[in-house]
């Protein structure tokens, strides 16, 4: 019975224009998406690249320049001297910490244009290694891009609410309902059998198009992790379709007119990706206010006017911190102008670190609400998912910026240890600095980040269902039109 | 006159009576306030921090103690960005281009910070401002208020009623279009007073004196805005066979409108013209300040002429300071640098922003978003405009700084050391934003826009309206 | 077969049926009469379960309507004034959906005898249901009727619309129906087509039947003079 009902609606739909000019339109989207992400991806490689290929070159040059040192063919420079730790440290040697776009990173731009992908480490301060940024026109940034998380979070919803809002509603409209009505057949399975084809047929169109779309971007999935992170990235998808269907259905099912439930529909739509986001945002900032970056400034600008006229009590404080470097010291090393630069430089950021620590903890509070919120909308739920999954939103962020924390220590303890052994670098040492490697986050991890909104749009999509069909099997003219009451 | 009354009157009460508009209304004004209100804190916070920094850093700067001009010039000063008091409503580019600029010698920086990258897992679906729901919840409302103006009336069948009346066809549609109006207008003048209340509070009379042509021109802005969908809604609703349709319709225009076009457009200019990356813009900058062949010519054939002139053989005996001199021919050769650089990345924004006011005329809200973002003293304009004033100060500073360097010589191996004198002698950096002619003509385009869907959806409007079927 | 007791439907105060009490056998055919408003369509929506009995029971084969919603449509066909179908789908595509939701799957040449049966041609019936006309619809959604083989039928004002002719062949087929041994309710203003094909008419006025007589009873004048006497106020 469900195969002749959904065989049915086949054609009815399949001979209709709308469906037509629909899939067309989605189409269009999705191919626009993707390319328009394909092409944001491969500058984010060149640009990738470029950084590798300058840093290989540069590393290379100062080795060489070492070498002809080292054989006393050359003079070192007095600012330039790729032996000096300290110099190489904070200037000559320097390397970049990469955030690599993932395997699968067409399908959603998320926030990667606006969270920089390369930050160049140096033994400097940390603050000032994070503000780095990439360049972009802020118009841009303010209006988003178009990628496929795009198409899906606000388009999508809307190509179902086209298909859904008249279910009933349409058929009450065209008088084919009491017909169907007078029939044995539970009206829930008719609308089930409506919304099931509904569903596989904008699924597999989404499918469809974003694999060739994926195949002519030249995606591979060539790992296993990205097949699964592809298939949970259409779970989730289809659960987010599967939402809005249930909510169409039961709309539909409970409304007067097709028009009356397009305008609840559209309603709906309004409030849960646009209001409720952006006021989640809104609730959030003021409830826990992030101290101004503006305070942060002066605050450092402070601390280093105060650590220039301490110099001699920084480096004192500076070994009580580091024990393993004071062995084999001498007294007059105090006076020495690059290891009192890495004292200040942690004198600056003990100063400085309770406000950094102020806004750190302040923004995790900002995420932590933010977490609790996101069950308000399926919309923030499927936009984060769809980021997190493919390594381009918050989450993945936070990981690159804790590696970067770690390899911000490490280059600084490989260039502090030789400058306080008075150590010079030599050329056979330049191949031991190190190196940054990201470490995408595991398949596991972001699957459990996945979980719980895949569960909630499940959960929510099921509650409505069966909410709907129970409320759908009863009598439909009671509350509905009141037509051919006599 | 009085036909058109008595239509508004029946359209007005009809809405009001209607439970879904009251709370629709209700949730519109509540959304409106609570941006105004966090738009308002918000600003007022930036604002005061803003100013106490600038303060601070010019305090800063004064009490530096004895330094050599060029350690002076090292350290530097800040600027800070200010925000026009209208960011309240409107929030721009803000969030997306930094606070502040370090001015230090040789160098000139990006602003830092962006405030949007200090933000949480949901910071692109934007914060709710009052912007927002101008551009895109009242639009809805309006749609849903007269999608039923005539396929309504038709489907209830007190259309035929009407016509039967004799009456006039253009008089119908203006009542209905004031009805519409008038019942916007229940929800909008409260919030403008509201706003305009707010901007009192937060500032003193003589920032809200100086906004005025601003505060007025945004919202003249928007009513025209405003009255593209009213004109529009009505046209549809008269046009289609029902009001099921034009609901349809009106719908698709509006996610069009508000949703698609702004993203696709900016694609669309990027692709244009598009943004070099980081990497590739600091290495051509850096390989063209690097270049330096030039310029030390230049400097030889100056110190020749200088100790020429002087009947000298060695710098130590000029009447000036050469390291000044060399000082600044730095800065020149690298500002040349910069301003070609610098100025080339912005035109590039400002090609890809024009490009997309230019393609405004497919969606009403490119041109009204642009307007608003402007007059509210945040769109890229403005901060282009902040950027070359603090460069200019930069610039000034280092000139002033080594002309001081090169009228104190000094014997070999001794510095030259500069006091309070000399930093209180610096004038304070002070930034006032362009005023509202320079706004206005910047968006001359923009403006034509808005007027000509203003234009031709009226003309829709009535001519739907007289070709309108009573069945 | 189709059974009212104390059948009663009131909307928000006002009476739409007034204890209906109502038995109609195998091979009856029941018109009921009445002015719009009477209760003549409220009684056949109260038999299809489409609104709720504000008291009493509509039952059919002993099966309560309200209890047993699915099971009673299976022994009852329904043809509405208005017969709207599929506009994009053709006369025996529709046929074949609605049979398929009635539980039947018939060869084409079936779903084709039953439309000739409902006196639709050939050519007809190949063609999508946009360029139909009223009357022919009508016949789309009697041949669904007979194609259901129920025990029963219910009509509501099938025959406006149709032409004399049509009107008169429709009759023809009712009569060939009842003579099977189904049950026929009919909401009518037809009073000339009452007396022809009913076997029993009943007057219905403000929710009660106020008259029911055996049609063989009846002279064509008599049916006349009762039902305006009974409109009268």
């Amino acid at each position: 019975m469900f195969g002749r009902i959904l065989k049915h609606e086949w054609v009815v739909l399949r001979r209709e224009t709308t469906p037509w000019v629909l899939t067309a339109l989605l189409a269009a989207l999705v191919g626009y998406a993707l390319f328009s992400a394909a092409r944001w991806v491969a500058f984010q490689e060149s640009a990738i690249d470029a950084v590798f290929e300058e840093e290989s070159g540069r590393l290379e040059r100062l080795r060489t320049e070492l070498q002809e040192i080292e054989a006393g063919s050359r003079q070192p420079s007095r600012n330039a001297d790729p032996g000096n730790p300290e110099a190489a440290g904070s200037r000559l040697a320097i390397r970049s910490a990469v955030h690599p776009p993932s395997p699968l990173a067409v399908l959603a731009v998320g926030q990667s244009d606006l969270y920089p992908y390369y930050l160049k480490v140096s033994t400097g301060s940390r603050e000032t290694i994070l503000a780095a940024t990439e360049i972009e026109n802020p118009d841009r940034l303010l209006t988003g891009r178009f990628d496929l998380a795009f198409v899906i979070v606000y388009l999508y919803p809307l190509f179902v609410i086209a298909l859904g809002y008249n279910l009933i509603s349409g058929e009450r409209e065209n008088g084919t309902f009491s017909l169907v009505a007078s029939q044995p057949v539970p009206l829930r399975r008719v609308v089930a059998a409506k919304v099931a084809l509904r569903l596989l047929l904008s699924l597999g169109l989404i499918l469809a198009l974003s694999l060739t779309g994926m195949a002519l971007a030249g995606v591979e999935i060539a790992t296993p992790d990205s097949a699964v992170r592809l298939l949970l990235w259409f779970a989730v998808v289809s659960a987010y379709g599967l939402f809005w269907f249930a909510l169409a259905a039961l709309v539909d099912l409970r409304s007067r007119s097709s028009a009356a439930s397009a305008v609840v529909l559209s309603g709906a739509w309004l409030l849960l990706t646009v209001v409720v986001p952006s006021s989640v945002q809104l609730a959030v900032s003021a409830y826990y206010p992030v101290p101004s970056r503006v305070e942060m400034i002066q605050a450092t600008r402070r601390a280093s006017a105060a650590a220039a006229t301490a110099s001699s009590q920084l480096l004192a404080r500076y070994y009580e911190d580091h024990p393993e470097l004071v062995s084999d010291i001498g007294e007059a090393d105090l006076e020495d102008f690059t290891m009192l630069a890495f004292a200040r430089r942690e004198d600056i950021e003990r100063q400085v670190r309770p406000m950094v620590d102020e806004y750190e903890s302040q923004l995790g509070r900002q995420q932590t609400l933010v977490d609790r919120l996101r069950f308000l909308s399926p919309a923030i739920v499927t936009q984060a998912a769809l980021e997190d999954l493919v390594g381009r939103g918050h989450r993945s962020h936070r990981r690159f910026l804790a590696a970067v924390d770690g390899f911000h220590r490490q280059w600084r303890g490989f260039f502090a240890e030789r400058t306080f052994r008075k150590e010079r670098l030599t050329a056979d040492a330049y191949s031991g600095i190190p190196r940054f490697a990201f470490a995408a986050e595991p398949l596991v991890e972001s699957a459990g980040a996945v979980a719980p909104g895949l569960g909630m749009l499940i959960g929510l999509a099921a509650l409505m269902g069966i909410f709907g069909l129970r409320g759908a099997g009863r009598r439909p003219f009671e509350q509905g039109g009141g037509e051919e009451v006599g | 006159m009085k036909t058109i009354r008595v239509i508004a009157i029946k359209e007005v009460r009809e809405i009001f009576r209607d439970g879904r508009f009251r709370a629709a209304s209700a949730t519109v004004l509540v959304l409106l306030l609570a941006a105004f209100a966090a738009g308002w804190k918000h600003q007022a916070d930036v604002d005061a921090q803003h100013r106490a920094a600038q303060m601070e850093t010019r305090e800063q700067w004064v009490s530096q103690g004895e330094k050599n001009p060029h350690s002076a010039a090292h350290y530097g000063v800040y600027a800070f960005l200010p925000r026009n008091m209208l960011s309240m409503v409107d929030t721009g580019v803000y969030p997306y281009t930094g606070v502040a600029v370090w001015l230090e010698a040789h160098r000139q920086n990006g602003l830092l910070h962006r405030p949007a990258q200090d933000g949480t897992t949901i910071q692109r679906f934007g914060q709710l401002t009052a912007a927002t729901v101008l551009q895109l919840l009242i639009p809805l409302m309006i749609i849903l208020l007269a999608f039923g103006a005539y396929a309504g009336e038709r489907e209830r069948g007190t259309l035929t009623q009407l016509f039967s009346l004799g009456i006039d066809r253009r008089k119908l549609a203006v009542g209905k279009a004031l009805g519409v109006s008038t019942a916007l207008a229940m929800l909008l003048v409260p919030a403008a007073f509201a706003g305009v209340a707010a901007l009192m509070s937060t500032s003193g009379s003589g920032e809200l004196a100086g906004n005025t042509a601003r505060i007025l021109a945004m919202a003249a802005a928007y009513l025209l805005y405003f009255g593209v969908f009213v004109a529009l809604s009505i046209g549809i609703s008269a046009w289609t066979s029902s009001s099921r349709s034009a609901l349809l319709i009106l719908l698709s225009f509006w996610i069009a409108n508000g949703l698609v076009a702004p993203r696709l457009v900016s694609e669309v200019a990027a692709t244009v013209w598009p943004t070099p990356s980081s990497v590739e813009f600091n290495a051509a900058l850096d390989a063209d300040l690097a270049d330096r062949t030039e310029m030390d010519a230049e400097l030889e054939r100056v110190r020749e002429e200088l100790l020429a002139a002087h009947g000298v053989s060695d710098l130590s005996e000029l009447p000036v300071n050469f390291l000044g001199l060399s000082f600044q021919a730095g800065e020149d050769h690298a500002n040349a640098v910069f301003d070609e650089h610098w100025n080339g990345l912005f035109d590039t924004f400002e090609r890809q922003n024009g490009l997309q006011k230019k393609l405004s005329f497919v969606a009403p809200v490119l041109a009204i978003r642009s307007l608003s973002m402007a007059l509210a003293g945040a769109d890229f304009s403005h901060h282009r405009d902040f950027v070359d004033a603090a460069e200019g100060y930069r610039r000034d500073l280092q000139r002033r700084l080594n002309a001081e360097i090169e009228s104190h010589p000094v014997a070999p191996g001794e510095t030259y050391l500069a006091d309070a004198e000399l930093w209180e002698a610096i004038p304070t950096f002070e930034y006032r934003a362009p005023g509202v002619g320079w706004v206005l003509r910047n968006h001359v385009w923009s403006l034509v826009v808005l007027g000509v869907w203003f234009g031709v959806s009226i003309l829709a409007c009535s001519t739907a309206a007289r070709r309108v079927r009573p069945v | 077969m189709l059974k009212a007791k104390g059948l009663t439907k009131r909307y928000n105060g006002t009476v739409a049926l007034d204890s209906l009490d109502l038995e109609i056998g195998p091979g009856e055919v029941f018109c009921l009469l009445g002015a719009n408003g009477a209760g003549k369509t409220t009684t056949i929506n109260l038999f299809l379960n489409f609104v709720e009995p504000t008291s009493g029971t509509a039952t059919i084969n002993g099966l309560d309507v309200t209890q047993h919603p699915i099971e009673t449509k299976k022994s009852v066909a329904y043809i509405p004034e208005q017969v709207m179908l599929y506009r994009n789908l053709t006369g025996i595509e529709n046929l074949e959906y609605f049979s398929a939701l009635a539980g039947h799957t018939y060869p084409s040449l079936a779903l084709l005898g039953f439309l000739d049966q409902a006196g639709l041609d050939q050519d007809a019936a190949a063609r999508r249901m946009a360029v139909y006309s009223k009357g022919m619809r009508q016949k789309v959604g009697i041949a669904i009727a007979i194609a259901k083989k129920a025990g029963a039928l219910l009509l509501d004002e099938p025959t406006s619309g149709l032409d004399p002719k049509a009107s008169n062949e429709f009759s023809e087929l009712l009569k060939k129906l009842s003579a099977s041994g189904v049950a026929v309710l009919m909401a009518t203003h037809d009073l000339f087509r009452a007396k022809e094909t009913g076997t029993r008419v009943g007057i219905m006025k403000h929710g009660q039947l106020v008259a029911a007589h055996e049609t063989k009873d009846l002279g064509h004048q008599d049916l006349e003079r009762i039902y305006l006497e009974h409109m009268r106020d």
